[in-house]
């Protein structure tokens, strides 16, 4: 059981690996070492292919790994909190509570959230709210579908919101939020890596402390209180984990949808074990190979078209979700 | 061992009144009562999900209000009446979440708690059950399995909601053996609550009759008494 695991993920790990190195150079198998070691560790504004790979292909690919692997955990807490195999940031409306605290700091031009700690603020806190919003209707809902149609309609909520920002929004606060809105892995510069890095692995070590609760969960509630768990206290932590990476990964790269609901399902398949250790680091790698991926298409038709990535990722992940429907209900 | 002293029980209107009831180590007992008149709130009271309206329960001398829940769960552990069985967790790992209340919060089993789990397994036959997926097993399996979770948690008290509802005959009654031998080998106190009168006679220590209008339990021997007065008690 373990074995199979390790090999499996050795392979996957090697898989993101060539991904990531493919994307790293611009979406071809080219071996620049000094290029990319000289742009982190002896940089200088003057040699061209370091400001490339500093200001471009390194955050663009930090990033995708960074939002892959963080909407795959947060999409596998929301599965195993709700025992839903449809739930996920996005069609829960978690994303949604992003978007529109987005929205306002962008659409209305109130300069307190137009820097860059505001906008990660808002769409944090805009992640957290709706979040609270969700694990309260779960309490009175007990139908697995019911809580996914209340996501579509926060979801559908927000976007009307939404719009009537945007007729009332300048010019060029639209076109910002329009670009944002399509999802990319493009609007990261260097300078911000090290916040990132920050509140991703916030987030990260906090996991340690729900693998318990989150393993007990899948036989039920009920039985996960009886073995001694104080639910509530947990579910308000995997609630807040959630919302860290959706909230986090919304603000820098827009709501990128289908990513954090497919890819654990689809590590269930490969993996086959409830263990939310190894569930975790599966749903990281093969969440950073998804996105990796996805904006692999972007790059190598840019020459031709400029794809949004919201595009791709739903062109491969909505055949993903139809499928797994198919299979489990 | 249980002791009920002056306890009221039910949500919010009385269901049931226990003067004084002590239900003993090395005993399996049986409630038995119409649908509605509170067995089930007598299981939630003592797992602590319901409280009591007045009154003190005492496990093994300890008051329960005052648990908390990883030592209540050291000291009571339950089985419903169905578990459905989850993809990708297989029997071994299932029955090792009674381990649940010993281990830290990363949650990590010991070479020993391992040992437990598997001696367990043996102690009830399911050796070739372990490596199965929990949701191809059969329900009478999985009720086993659920037995197994319980004893893993070496609780002094196991509490069934109905646990042979579900099964066809031959499962009922070789769940009831197993409980029957829990209670004699290991001496667990087992309470459970069920409608399956004649099997539960045959196996039980003691008939627990809940009297719905006189709002009280009334013990019977199991092996003395007689259906006719179970049934007076309990459904007239």
């Amino acid at each position: 059981m373990t074995k199979s695991y390790r090999s499996v993920s050795y392979a996957i790990l090697g898989v993101l690996i060539i991904f990531a190195w493919l994307h790293l150079n611009g979406g071809r198998m080219e071996f620049h070492f000094s290029e990319i070691w000289n742009s982190l560790f002896n940089f200088s504004d003057q040699n061209q292919d370091l400001i490339i790979y500093r200001e471009v292909r390194i955050p663009r690919t930090f990033i995708a790994i960074i939002a892959g692997a963080g909407l795959s955990i947060a999409g596998l807490l929301m599965q195993t909190l709700f025992s839903n195999p449809l739930a996920g940031p996005s069609v829960l409306g978690i994303t949604s509570g992003s978007s529109l605290l987005v929205a306002i700091s962008m659409l209305t031009g109130i300069s307190f959230f137009a820097s860059d700690y505001g906008i990660v603020a808002v769409a944090l806190i805009g992640a957290v709210i709706f979040s609270l919003i969700i694990l309260l209707f779960s309490m009175f809902v007990k139908s697995h579908v019911s809580l996914l149609l209340i996501g579509i309609m926060l979801g559908g909520f927000t976007n009307a919101i939404i719009q009537v920002l945007q007729v009332s929004s300048k010019a060029t606060q639209l076109k910002v939020f329009t670009l944002w809105g399509f999802g990319s892995m493009q609007q990261v510069s260097f300078s911000q890596i090290p916040l990132i890095l920050a509140i991703f692995g916030l987030g990260i070590i906090s996991l340690v402390f729900l693998i318990k609760p989150l393993n007990l969960l899948v036989i039920g509630e009920k039985s996960t209180r009886l073995l001694g768990i104080q639910l509530q206290q947990f579910r308000i932590l995997i609630i807040v984990v959630t919302a860290i990476f959706a909230g986090l990964i919304t603000a820098y790269c827009g709501p990128i949808s289908f990513i954090g609901l497919a890819v654990p399902n689809i590590v269930k398949i490969l993996y086959k074990t409830q263990n939310h250790l190894q569930l975790i680091i599966g749903s990281a790698l093969i969440g950073a190979i998804s996105l990796l991926f996805c904006d692999l298409i972007v790059l190598w038709l840019e020459p031709w078209i400029l794809l949004p990535l919201n595009g791709v990722t739903a062109l491969f992940g909505s055949p993903i979700v139809v499928w797994i429907i198919l299979k489990r209900f | 061992m249980i002791e009920f002293k002056q306890t009221q029980i039910g949500y919010n209107q009385l269901l049931i009144n226990l003067e004084a009831l002590t239900l003993q180590s090395g005993k399996l007992y049986t409630i038995i009562g119409r649908n509605g008149t509170g067995k089930t709130t007598l299981l939630n009271t003592l797992l602590g999900i319901v409280q009591p309206i007045k009154g003190e329960i005492y496990i093994n001398q300890k008051n329960t209000v005052l648990l908390k829940p990883k030592e209540k769960a050291q000291l009571v552990s339950h089985v419903p009446s169905l578990f459905a069985g989850v993809q990708n967790l297989n029997t071994r790992d299932y029955i090792a979440m009674g381990r649940a209340p010993y281990t830290n919060f990363i949650g990590k089993l010991s070479p020993k708690d391992w040992d437990l789990v598997d001696s367990i397994i043996a102690k009830l036959n399911m050796e070739h059950l372990a490596l199965k997926d929990t949701s191809k097993l059969s329900d009478g399996e999985r009720q086993i399995a659920t037995i197994a979770k319980a004893l893993t948690q070496q609780t002094k008290v196991i509490l069934l909601d109905e646990p042979t509802a579900f099964l066809d005959y031959a499962n009922r009654m070789s769940v009831l053996k197993i409980l029957k031998q829990i209670s004699l080998e290991m001496g667990v106190c087992i309470l459970q609550t069920s409608h399956d009168l004649e099997l539960c006679m045959e196996f039980s220590d003691t008939i627990l009759v809940i009297d719905s209008i006189e709002k009280k339990i009334v013990p019977l021997e199991a092996k003395t008494c007689l259906k006719s007065e179970i049934v007076t008690i309990a459904f007239r």
